[in-house]
């Protein structure tokens, strides 16, 4: 119920400041829709180029954490985060519930937005969508955003040591936005670097949730997909169970 | 068993150093310095269940990080804490649910909604049951005649009115343990006084320990038997604010004022003239001699009006800071 509760405010408040969430949309959208312009007259495999660009569109935005700045800046170093340790909850599912509502309004308002695109500029989409495994795709999603959110809450404790982390939040963002294939999509990578992509986790974040809904994948490619992002998840939990529990060490609580 | 126990607590922070300047940036840049700033050194005490204890001390004496320490917020240095049987630090929720942190300079409050929905979510999380929390709240409203403002955005409200609401969110759930941090801070009197008889009032009716650290010592003498006075992270006093007040208080001052003119010299042998002006005469005399000399002088003299003031609790302190010994 509390969680519902948490859910239900920060949806309000994602309605007090309505301005705020469609502005944010535009960065990522501006990227990705003048990509798509570029590759409607550089290749022919148009509707499939299409449907990659703007589901990585509306679903990035969706499945891309970006709690890192509140949680360093505002948690961290102007000493929020007081407001949480002396509540019975948990800092990591509260932060989790207080950003859903922003990622469920930017997902909705970059598909009105898209939609509106879609049809200026006379675009098709090519989705595979099978029913039975609806279910499946909506674990993958699932995970998908919960290794995102995991992997940048886990770099904003960072903060509980240093400083001024926001070029390092840069740097991993562009890291993220390459690998995840947001740039393009992975298979024209050269190999080295499609190698890599799957060695890191951002692919499992994004790359993959999307590719549920292009590509006509098997159950076992489902079940595959999962266990590795179950993996993924494992790993940065226990990576960010670790600085937790070391950073909260070093807070000074201040801005009182 | 005590409720608090503090022993040999010690708080240390590492601060940056940096010399003023484009130089200083350099070798700071090249080689950083950092000071060990000691905010609380080797502190011990206990507090009972039911107690109200003030603590007092200057800006940076180690009030606010021995409270964040007791609540939970940071890892002390050394020493050992135990609140309620618990070590605060590990944060169990059973303790959370037993304690509450009011900040006077920081809202606990969602700034873009009402109170009521700050309220509605604490419920949640502290999972009060629907009938104690609509008769805590009624009774809280009530006592802090908020009524009228729980459908009014946190930032409309005035800053007296969101303390009140503040408190409101830190009581829903009924704490054992009430730290208060500056909780008057910036608050007209009138305002002040409703507070501290709302504080007063609480920890009567649930038997609840506070703790409370302010500047202003009218909160302390209105609400704590027991003081502990800091000051550069030691503690300098801890015990009843009206033994320490009498201790320091060996010079009463007689303010009289008489009827016709006087002679000086007779008056300067029963103590000392510290001001004269007209029929208005203050005498500084030993609080042994008062009774005394005050009788000397109805006995003596027409007077039209004779006060004994105590020296302001304001200055004992003050004295005790700059001397720092008791």
């Amino acid at each position: 119920m509390k969680w519902i509760r948490i859910l239900g405010l920060y949806f309000e408040k994602v309605f007090e400041y309505k301005a705020k969430s469609l502005l944010w949309i535009f960065i990522p959208m501006a990227n990705n829709l003048t990509l798509l312009l570029f590759w409607k007259g550089a290749t022919e495999q148009m509707n499939y180029i299409s449907t990659y660009y703007i589901l990585m569109t509306v679903g990035g935005l969706f499945l891309t954490s970006y709690i890192e700045d509140d949680v360093a800046e505002v948690d961290i170093k102007q000493g929020e985060l007081v407001n949480y340790l002396t509540k019975p909850i948990s800092y990591y599912w509260m932060k989790l519930f207080i950003e859903i509502p922003y990622r469920v309004m930017q997902a909705i308002y970059a598909a009105l937005i898209i939609g509106i695109f879609i049809v200026f500029f006379r675009f098709n989409l090519s989705l595979v969508l099978r029913p039975l495994y609806i279910p499946l795709i909506f674990i993958i999603f699932t995970l998908g955003y919960l290794i995102s959110f995991t992997f940048k809450m886990s770099i904003a404790y960072l903060s509980f040591w240093f400083k001024d982390m926001h070029g390092f939040y840069e740097l991993t963002t562009i890291i993220a936005i390459i690998f995840s294939g947001s740039v393009m999509p992975l298979e024209w990578y050269p190999p080295i670097m499609r190698s890599m992509a799957h060695i890191l986790p951002f692919a499992y974040s994004s790359y993959y949730p999307i590719m549920t809904l292009i590509k006509p994948f098997e159950f076992i490619d489902f079940l595959t997909i999962i266990c590795i992002q179950s993996v993924w998840l494992c790993i940065l939990l226990v990576f960010h169970n670790f600085l937790w529990k070391q950073g909260i060490k070093e807070f000074t609580a201040v801005g009182q | 068993m005590s409720t608090i126990s503090v022993s040999h607590l010690s708080k240390y922070f590492r601060i940056y150093k940096k010399e003023a300047g484009f130089v200083g940036s350099i070798r700071s840049f090249i080689r950083r310095t950092y000071e060990t700033s000691k905010a609380v050194e080797d502190i011990s005490f206990s507090i009972e269940q039911g107690e109200l204890v003030g603590f007092i001390g200057p800006n940076g004496a180690g009030k606010t990080t021995t409270l964040k320490c007791l609540s939970g917020l940071i890892y002390p240095t050394s020493g050992k804490i135990s609140v309620l049987g618990h070590t605060p630090f590990d944060r169990k929720h059973e303790y959370l649910r037993s304690i509450s942190l009011v900040m006077g300079q920081k809202s606990q409050l969602w700034w873009d909604l009402p109170p009521m929905e700050s309220y509605l979510l604490y419920k949640e999380i502290y999972d009060i049951p629907d009938a104690h929390f609509k008769k805590t709240l009624d009774e809280l409203v009530e006592l802090l005649d908020l009524k009228e403002v729980l459908a009014v955005q946190v930032r409309k409200l005035s800053l007296g009115q969101r303390m009140k609401c503040e408190l409101v969110a830190q009581l829903l759930h009924k704490p054992k343990i009430l730290f208060l941090d500056e909780p008057t801070i910036g608050l007209d009197i009138v305002m002040q006084q409703k507070i501290r008889s709302f504080v007063r009032e609480y920890n009567k009716k649930y038997n609840a320990t506070v703790i409370l650290t302010s500047h202003y010592m009218d909160d302390v003498k209105e609400l704590c038997k027991r003081v502990i006075i800091i000051n550069h992270g030691t503690i300098l006093y801890d015990g009843n604010l009206n033994t320490i007040v009498s201790k320091h208080t060996q010079l009463k001052r007689i303010s009289i004022v008489f009827e016709t003119a006087i002679e000086k010299e007779k008056l300067e042998k029963k103590g000392k003239i510290v001001a004269m002006e007209g029929q208005s005469v203050t005498l500084e005399v030993a609080k042994e001699h008062v009774a005394e000399v005050v009788g000397y002088i109805l006995s003596h003299y027409s007077v039209i009006d004779l006060t004994v003031v105590e020296p302001q609790i304001e200055e004992i302190i003050s004295t005790i800071f700059s001397s720092q010994k008791v």
